[in-house]
């Protein structure tokens, strides 16, 4: 318990350090952002709507001032105004785009973990027969394809010449969202090819790290004895074998996490899918600080929770940590 | 004789790889009869391990089963399908893993462990499977209210109890014992032996014994079989095989344990030198160990350790492992700094005078444990001797320090054309030598051995201590040799110091401690050493050990010798003028013998 709270505590100390680089980095830079507005307009601009622009953007008063104002709107969940979706605010643009992200994301990893671990336990087990032979290479080959080439041959296969699938968005502008079946489905159908991209392009690494940590293992006394005695190979391999060989997997999938919520911008800007990258590829060429700012918070703080629950699954699954302060 | 429970014959197994074929085992036969101990002696290599794998048809690729017949109770094992193999293991034949840190799975609590044996095999319920289980771990002794917990959080002892209680959990007929104390520390492994054959006598069933410690294994076994490279060179009654061996190389692999087990390396030189090299003052170190957030808890690693080293003369320390003997190894080579006491190098405070760091090192040198870890991979054998060379004699030219890697090499009893060749390259007892050569490399006073043979076959430990022993003699070096077999101390060491949690309990000439130990641990351990003239079935009056030892044992210095309230203020005895003991006070409760041995399960 102990152990957890340690564990929350230094998450917290992260996070802060994270929300203050944040919020210091823009204001070392040369000039703020106003300033680079009123620069930009060339005299356009008075005075006066400069400086209510710099109170709107949160650039008055002393540095302590602008901390202590900063570190409460993004308690209250208060990013700022958008300017590439002016006048939506940024947190409801920000949490939007994360729902579908978070949904492509979620699935994608999930099915890779899962198939990528049964796929790389059955070729550790089989070593060297047909299976690990040709599903090994196969699978480590496509993710070296990396994604904005699978995405592209499905994207041109798949949906531009056999126009089994939409070329992009998420759902058809008109169904409008909805729990209804219309909504739900014209969702899942959009979401095929995107997932299939991230899926195809993913399962290799599991794959390879599972098969790995598997074959370190299968030489272990305590499978040969497990096999000694006469437990059923099922067994053998779920309980004893890959049992030890996840805990390792489990801290890659917390990292693996963090890595593809950035690597989904490939797959949203191709498919035109409304989710973070899509939105953040339009925030960064318009110069939208407040946007930019809020999306990176977002993403630390997602790979910050994903790292705390990481931990807690470690804890959960690996007895040797569960005791580690009693001994 | 009654029916074999098990019988072999011309069984071979061969290692396939993809250019050659190599013979691991050849047509080795013998029988196992009920309730018989069969022992099966071997140095490493020799197949005995692969013929136990063989019996539960667990032999792996590369290894393949190329001929012969393995017949329980007349079924044929190797022709059995998968169910009907899965059902024979285990209920028929069980085994006995030679590392118990590595043979239960560290992820599932004892419990499961055993209670899933429990279901492979049986239709019984939940609560059934829980009371065998607890049942199980009493019988090994080993609290049932632990059975929740996980391996790691067991003694390498206990744990090798839970192997045995695992072993027993289907009331096999037959069981194969791989080396099944060889990781662990004499007083231990003979705890567990006596254990075993208690069970056996209770149970009867039959054991394989494997092991290379053919003394241990005379004690144990009643018939022995001797392998080498794959080849059964003779079977006989255990003690004829100790008194008389018909092949030569059994004669040899006995001789070798006779002279390590009763020569002595003569007492401690008269007091000729003035000051001895290096010694260790009041020396005590404490580790802080995590008690909790924040928190640190001490832990005396040493207490109060006092001795020193002469030219040319050996001193043993000896003790379990963690008695602190590698922890003073280590403030010697200055891994650590002591917590307090000093360190004295001629007289000299080592950790005052930072100068003579460079001169320290090259003085104090140390050999490892394993010879397989202590020598880089990727570096031939003249390149890793070379170095140390020219770091100390940094004007040599090339040719001398060729001329002087030559020279070491034969020091060492190598051909001077092994520089060349790779550690892959070398046998565990020869690379042993090149790390005694490498040491030698610099001229060093000192040399401290961790354990220097512990890791090689016994026929090999006698050549190495001899080697080490001439070298003491041929260049005056001091020797601090590290063990936990006091046996091999009195074999290479003039003096003994034997450690216990921290201090050092009773030290002396090697023959006077081995002789008249007086200290209950000392007497402990030389009890603990194998006697091959004795079968356990003929010395059935309870040792001192087994009323003393206690394997649950924690907490004060000697918890596993009384339950008595700690009052533990410890003087020096003087026994005679080259031997000490620290007195024992073990309470109100006993004096040294006649104390209130703990409950022993």
């Amino acid at each position: 318990m102990r152990f957890l709270l340690t564990r929350i505590g230094f998450y917290l100390s992260a996070f802060w350090v994270a929300i203050t680089l944040n919020f210091f980095i823009p204001r070392w830079m040369p000039g703020d952002p106003a300033t680079h507005l009123f620069v930009s307009l060339r005299g356009k601009m008075s005075e006066e709507a400069l400086a209510a622009i710099k109170v709107a953007y949160g650039f008055d008063g002393t540095l302590w001032d602008q901390y202590v104002a900063y570190l409460g709107k993004i308690f209250t969940g208060d990013f700022g105004i958008s300017t590439t979706n002016f006048p939506a605010p940024v947190a409801e643009t920000l949490f939007y785009a994360m729902g579908w992200t978070l949904f492509l994301v979620g699935i994608s990893i999930s099915v890779c973990f899962a198939l990528g671990m049964l796929m790389g336990i059955k070729a550790a087990w089989g070593q060297g027969k047909f299976f690990d032979s040709f599903f090994t290479p196969f699978n480590v080959m496509l993710y070296a394809f990396s994604q904005p080439v699978i995405a592209l041959l499905l994207f041109y296969g798949l949906c531009y010449q056999l126009e089994w699938f939409p070329l992009g968005r998420a759902h058809p502008p008109m169904v409008i969202p909805g729990f209804t079946w219309e909504f739900i489905s014209a969702v899942a159908y959009h979401a095929v090819v995107p997932l299939l991209t991230m899926i195809i392009v993913g399962i290799g690494s599991w794959h390879l790290g599972m098969r790995n940590n598997m074959i370190n293992l299968i030489n272990q006394d305590f499978i040969t004895l497990a096999q000694a005695k006469g437990l059923s190979e099922r067994r053998v391999v779920y309980r004893y074998a890959a049992r030890n060989a996840i805990l390792p997997q489990i801290t890659s999938l917390a990292m693996t996490f963090g890595y593809v919520l950035g690597g989904a911008y490939i797959v949203e800007v191709m498919f035109n899918y409304p989710g973070l990258g899509k939105f953040s590829l339009a925030a960064i060429q318009a110069r939208d600080y407040a946007f930019i700012q809020s999306q990176l918070l977002l993403v630390t703080a997602c790979v910050l929770v994903a790292n705390l629950i990481s931990d807690f699954a470690n804890v959960l699954l690996d007895p040797r940590l569960r005791y580690a302060e009693a001994a | 004789m009654s029916q074999a429970i098990l019988s072999i014959k011309d069984l071979s197994i061969h290692y396939i790889s993809e250019d050659k074929i190599v013979p691991a085992v050849n047509k080795v036969s013998f029988d196992i009869h009920p309730g018989e101990v069969f022992g099966l002696a071997g140095e490493s290599g020799c197949g005995k391990s692969t013929i136990a794998f063989a019996i539960s048809r667990l032999t792996k690729l590369p290894g393949l089963i190329t001929g012969g017949e393995i017949l329980y109770q007349g079924i044929d094992v190797l022709s059995l399908n998968q169910e009907a193999l899965r059902q024979y293991r285990w209920a028929e034949t069980s085994l006995v893993f030679q590392s118990a840190m590595d043979a239960l799975n560290p992820v599932l609590s004892i419990e499961e462990q055993i209670c899933d044996t429990l279901f492979a095999h049986q239709k019984i319920d939940k609560k059934q499977a829980r009371e065998r289980a607890s049942e199980l771990l009493e019988l090994v002794g080993i609290d049932p209210a632990r059975m929740g917990e996980y391996a790691h959080q067991f003694s390498g002892g206990m744990r090798q109890r839970i192997g045995i209680a695992l072993a027993l959990a289907l009331k096999p007929k037959l069981i194969i014992m791989d080396e099944p104390t060889t990781a662990l520390d004499v007083v231990v492994q003979r705890d567990i032996i006596e254990k075993i054959y208690q069970l056996k006598e209770q149970f009867g069933f039959a054991v394989l014994y494997i092991s290379h410690d053919l003394s241990m294994m005379a004690e144990f076994s009643d018939r022995i079989g001797v392998m080498k490279d794959g080849e059964l060179l003779e079977v006989a009654p255990a003690k004829q095989i100790w008194r008389q061996p018909e092949h030569p190389y059994t004669r040899q692999l006995a001789k070798a344990f006779m002279s390590m087990n009763n020569a002595s390396a003569g007492g401690a030189r008269a007091n000729v030198h003035h000051q001895p090299i290096l010694a260790l003052n009041q020396v005590s170190k404490q580790f802080k160990t995590k008690a909790g957030f924040l928190r640190s808890k001490p832990f005396n690693a040493l207490t109060n350790v006092s001795f020193e080293l002469n030219p040319g003369e050996a001193m043993a320390l000896v003790g379990e492992s963690g008695s602190g003997k590698s922890t003073c190894a280590k403030i010697l080579s200055q891994v650590y700094a002591p917590s307090s006491g000093e360190l004295l190098f001629h007289g000299k405070n080592v950790w005052q005078e930072k100068a003579s760091k460079q001169a320290y090192r090259k003085a104090v040198q140390m050999i490892f444990q394993d010879p397989f870890g202590s020598l880089n991979p990727t570096l031939n054998v003249g390149y890793q001797l070379a170095r140390p060379v020219q770091i100390h004699h940094p004007h040599y030219s090339t040719k001398e320090v060729q001329v002087r890697v030559d020279q070491l090499l034969e020091l060492v009893g190598l051909p001077s054309a092994w520089a060349r060749r790779y550690p892959h390259e070398l046998s565990g007892g020869q690379r042993q030598r090149v790390a005694i050569a490498r040491v030698l490399a610099v001229e060093p006073e000192v040399i401290l051995a961790d354990e220097p043979t512990s890791m090689l076959d016994v026929s090999l430990r006698t050549g190495i201590l001899n080697l080490l022993k001439q070298l003491k003699d041929d260049f005056n070096i001091a020797f601090l040799y590290i063990t936990h077999d006091i046996a091999t101390a009195r074999y290479f060491a003039e003096r003994t110091a034997v450690m216990y949690r921290g201090t050092i309990v009773e030290w002396g000439n090697s023959d006077a401690v081995t002789e008249d130990p007086r200290h209950p641990y000392t007497r402990t351990l030389l009890e603990a050493i194998p006697n091959p003239d004795h079968h356990l079935s003929e010395n059935r009056q309870t040792s001192l050990m087994q009323q003393i030892w206690n394997p649950n044992g924690r907490g004060c210095t000697h918890s596993h010798y009384c339950e008595g309230p700690c009052q533990h203020e410890l003087t020096t005895v003087q026994i005679s003028p080259h031997h000490f003991v620290r007195h024992f006070d073990f309470g109100p409760y006993h004096d040294s013998l006649k104390h209130m041995p703990k409950k022993r399960a």
